[in-house]
């Protein structure tokens, strides 16, 4: 049974007002930022070894016990852990995120170097996993039974796919025997094409699993025969009605989608020769350089949040009954 | 106006048949007939029926896999099945206008309702955006959508009932089509709504345009339609004016739809045939002349001593004073109960009517303790109910039992019916059929059903089944009280006769007392001793079924009796 109300607003969740929502919002980007700082910090300090050590170079330095004393004190590693962590996050609040000891240069200038090539490929990953969904799904819907039954097929197999088998196969097929892109990232547009294929690929079997059960439901609704009954063609009722319903569940889940090309970049990168954050962030970690690692990790989550904070957006824009607000 | 002259839409042997795991399935199986413009032809059947098929194949829309078969199908001349692509979509929304069931659905919930008729007018007519969006707000304007202008902005889920009914019609008649298919355009409507939506397909038949009318309910079409055709099993058995129809049947199917419809039938005239149970074909038989008059039915214990007195009919068994109930919803408070005072008797039935939104749910929600109120009391067999703590109101629940509207969701997909029913002899100790097969069996056999449905699940049982078996676990418990919300609003007429008159034969063997709560003015007045209308939340009319709508005081029950169709106002007695 239900309550009676009046306004009969299908709503999914209570809306509150739009600035209400987006401060709460913010808050919540603070939240993830002091979590995710907070859980590096801790989580490379259990890592066995000497970061003095690692700061100097590494075991392989031969670093004596004064150099080593020296380190301590000018890092402040001989103070507690958690003064070390106090004034850890004081210095990250205040936009400060160290020096690094591989890099011998500020963390951010090192990021700043970097994350224009990985956002790139991220975004530009992201646009062309949506484009061969949406491609896929037009056209399996067209296609009666058996296109439908390919399409599905082909997204599972491409979710499937891990992306370093995925860029070896694309490096032979369109570097070695076409021989029309490069096998390494060059500077240019044309470089950023196999590395973005790579994370576009299996993102957009997700995307398309996941768009196609609403697809599905979408194309048995009544508004369809309605649009049907009132002579719209089938690509219309497609473009206009039911993608629109299908792209609301992947709609959201990009956000979570565009952290995932950011660790696939870790790998994409590497095999393209590619720079960028997740190679950056590879060679830290091999390094243990606490500073870069933590700079980086907390660049990826702010840039995560945002994400998820702008598919929120779309979703709103898409569904307008999620932003309704009784009257 | 324009008489009925030249045909706007021609149907010649229309065949429809679909692919089925077995072969084919006819789904339409040679019907014939015509719409003349300015004439409203309606065909009445139930699910299954092919009424709808037949509406879809005139738009070519008969659905996937369809394979459309027709000596003749022409609408204004054309010849539907030569026609496709560009000039069959042309057709579709220009020519012939169809008006879908439920708009709720039948509108894309994403876009505002403006949208969906700028999209009929820039498909087929010349207009520029300008023109359009005057054009959306004058046909919103036509169809009695009061603030048209703001209404056209906004999306399916914010208008009414009502109001969406009139959107889609306004998105059907845009491209001033020469026919309008309506496809149960009132269902799920209530009543004065109802007759407004239909008033509004008479003035289109009035202005010339052919109106082809799709229902399950006798009772709607009456008022409109020049011309019914009755339609069962894909084949139309019966065709006539409504007179002729509803007053001198000829064909069996036409008679048992008639006799089934509840409205203008008095209180314990059977409805249906059977109504599936062979032990209470005689007991009922013995006393369908009579009418009202159950007061000389013997109370008989049918339930077993079990040292409790059992009431005599006319017992009061629950009493609510002064129930009051009001929910906040985004700021602001809605009054669904407001001082309902009611009393349940024995062998008695009390019907609650009004439209949706009126606060009948919220008021069977209470006299059941699922809501608590906040203030009333209610008794139950003269000691306290409500308020009480639910811990010390549990172990007297059975005496109250619950039918609900919607059988189906208010089942656990996964048990079976044996375990639906175990679970309620139980009371939760299991729901294994085992240990009590034989009650199970005798409850299935109470609600005229095969014992052997036990083993089935919910999901594969008819609707009718599905409520006769919910109608099982409300008397598993034994109860003295039945609180029915709704309890054949998604049937078909001849199986709401057979629950309607389960419902009855039970309450007369076992001295139930029932709270009916219906839309349906017609099932109210069938089944009910007395009637309470209810009117945001307040009952603002009471009194015996036979009377309350004679000369009724409140506006608002002469607005709902006027609403009601034509068969419930012609009542016998009135």
């Amino acid at each position: 049974m239900t309550l009676p109300v009046p306004t009969t607003g299908a709503r999914r969740r209570p809306a509150p007002g739009n600035r209400r929502w987006l401060l709460l919002r913010a808050g919540g980007v603070v939240f993830v930022l002091w979590a995710a700082a907070t859980i590096t910090f801790f989580a490379l300090r259990l890592v066995p070894g000497d970061p003095a050590e690692a700061i100097l170079g590494g075991p392989g330095s031969q670093a004596g016990p004064e150099a080593l004393d020296q380190v301590r004190r000018e890092y402040g590693l001989d103070q507690p852990l958690v003064v070390q962590y106090l004034t850890y996050l004081g210095r990250l609040a205040t936009g400060d995120l160290g020096q690094s000891y591989s890099l011998h240069k500020p963390v951010a200038t090192a990021i700043g170097e970097q994350f224009g090539a990985t956002l790139a490929l991220a975004l530009c990953s992201l646009a062309l996993a949506w484009a061969l969904a949406c491609a896929l799904a037009a056209w399996s819907v067209r296609g009666g039974r058996i296109a439908w039954a390919i399409g599905s097929g082909l997204e599972l197999v491409a979710a499937a796919v891990p992306h370093f088998w995925l860029a070896t196969v694309l490096i032979l097929f369109f570097s070695i025997t076409l021989g029309i892109l490069p096998p390494v990232s060059v500077p240019g547009p044309l470089g950023i094409v196999l590395p973005a294929l790579t994370l576009a690929i299996p993102l957009a079997g997700f995307l398309g699993q996941v768009m196609r059960e609403s697809l599905l439901t979408a194309m048995e609704s009544p508004f369809v025969t309605t649009a049907r009954a009132r002579g719209e063609s089938e690509a219309r009722i497609f473009w206009r009605h039911t993608l629109r319903h299908a792209a609301i569940p992947a709609v959201g889940l990009s956000g979570w989608a565009f952290g995932s090309l950011i660790s696939g970049a870790v790998v994409v990168e590497s095999v393209f020769a590619r720079q960028g954050l997740g190679r950056s962030l590879l060679s830290a970690v091999q390094l243990r350089d606490v500073t870069l690692v933590t700079g980086i990790v907390l660049v990826v989550a702010l840039a995560y949040t945002v994400m998820t904070l702008v598919t929120d957006l779309a979703d709103r824009a898409i569904d307008p009954r999620v932003r309704a607000v009784p009257q | 106006m324009s008489g009925p002259t030249e045909p706007v839409l021609s149907v010649q042997d229309l065949v429809v048949v679909f692919p089925d795991r077995r072969g084919e399935r006819r789904v339409v199986d040679g019907v014939s007939f015509q719409v003349a413009a300015g004439e409203c032809v309606a065909i009445v059947g139930e699910s299954g029926s092919g009424k709808s098929v037949t509406a879809r194949s005139i738009v070519g829309l008969a659905g996937e896999g369809a394979r459309v078969t027709a000596a003749e199908l022409t609408v204004a001349g054309q010849d539907v099945l030569s026609l496709s692509g560009r000039r069959l979509r042309r057709l579709r929304g220009g020519t012939v206008g169809l008006i879908a069931q439920d708009a709720l659905v039948s509108l894309d919930p994403l876009r505002p309702v403006g949208r969906e008729i700028g999209d009929t007018l820039a498909l087929h007519t010349g207009l520029d955006a300008a023109g359009r969006r005057t054009r959306t707000i004058e046909l919103l304007g036509r169809v009695g959508l009061p603030d048209a202008e703001l209404r056209a902005g906004q999306r399916p889920g914010q208008l009414s009932g009502g109001q969406r009914q009139r959107a889609l019609i306004a998105a059907g008649i845009a491209g001033e089509p020469r026919l309008v298919v309506a496809d149960e355009p009132t269902t799920a409507l209530d009543q004065p709504v109802q007759a407004g939506v239909l008033r509004l397909l008479g003035q289109l038949r009035d202005d010339g345009t052919g109106v082809l009318l799709i229902s399950h309910d006798l009772s709607v079409v009456l008022g409109i339609a020049d011309r019914v055709l009755v339609m069962t099993d894909g084949v139309v058995v019966e065709e006539g004016t409504p007179a002729e129809v509803f007053e001198r049947p000829r064909h069996p199917y036409t008679r048992k739809l008639v006799a089934a419809v509840p409205a203008g039938r008095p209180r314990g005239t059977p409805l249906s045939d059977a109504d599936g149970a062979p032990t209470a074909a005689v007991e009922r038989r013995s006393c369908s002349g009579m009418t009202a008059d159950k007061a000389t039915e013997p109370t008989f214990d049918v339930l077993g001593a079990d040292g409790a007195t059992e009431p005599a009919f006319g017992d009061v068994l629950i009493e609510a004073a002064g129930l009051s109930r009001s929910f906040h919803v985004g700021g602001r408070e809605i009054v669904a109960a407001d001082d309902v005072s009611l009393s349940l008797r024995a062998g008695r039935t009390l019907g609650l009517v009004g439209e949706s939104g009126s606060g009948k749910s919220t008021t069977a929600r209470l006299l059941l303790g699922l809501e608590r109120p906040d203030a009333g009391t209610v008794t139950v067999l003269g000691e306290p109910w409500i308020p009480l703590p639910e811990a010390r109101r549990r172990p007297r629940r059975p005496l109250v039992g619950a039918v609900f509207q919607d059988a189906l969701s208010s089942f656990d997909p996964r048990w079976t019916v044996g375990a639906v029913l175990a679970d309620a002899l139980t009371r939760g100790r299991t729901t294994r059929p085992g240990s009590v097969r034989g009650e199970i069996a005798e409850l299935l056999d109470t609600v005229g059903l095969d014992p052997a449905t036990a083993t089935r699940r919910p999901l594969h049982l008819s609707g009718g089944q599905r409520q006769r078996v919910s109608v099982a676990r409300a008397l598993a418990a034994d109860p003295r009280v039945l609180i029915l919300d709704e309890p054949v609003s998604a049937l078909d007429v001849s199986v709401q006769a057979q629950v309607l008159d389960l419902l009855d034969r039970l309450q007369r063997e076992r001295n139930l007392a029932y709270l009916l709560i219906t839309h349906d003015l017609g099932v109210a007045l069938h089944m009910s001793d007395d009637i309470a209308v209810l009117q945001e939340g307040r009952i603002v009319a009471s009194g015996p079924a036979a009377t309350v709508f004679d000369e009724p005081a409140h506006p608002y029950v002469r607005q709902l009796r006027d609403a009601a169709p034509i068969a419930v106002r012609r009542a016998p007695g009135s």
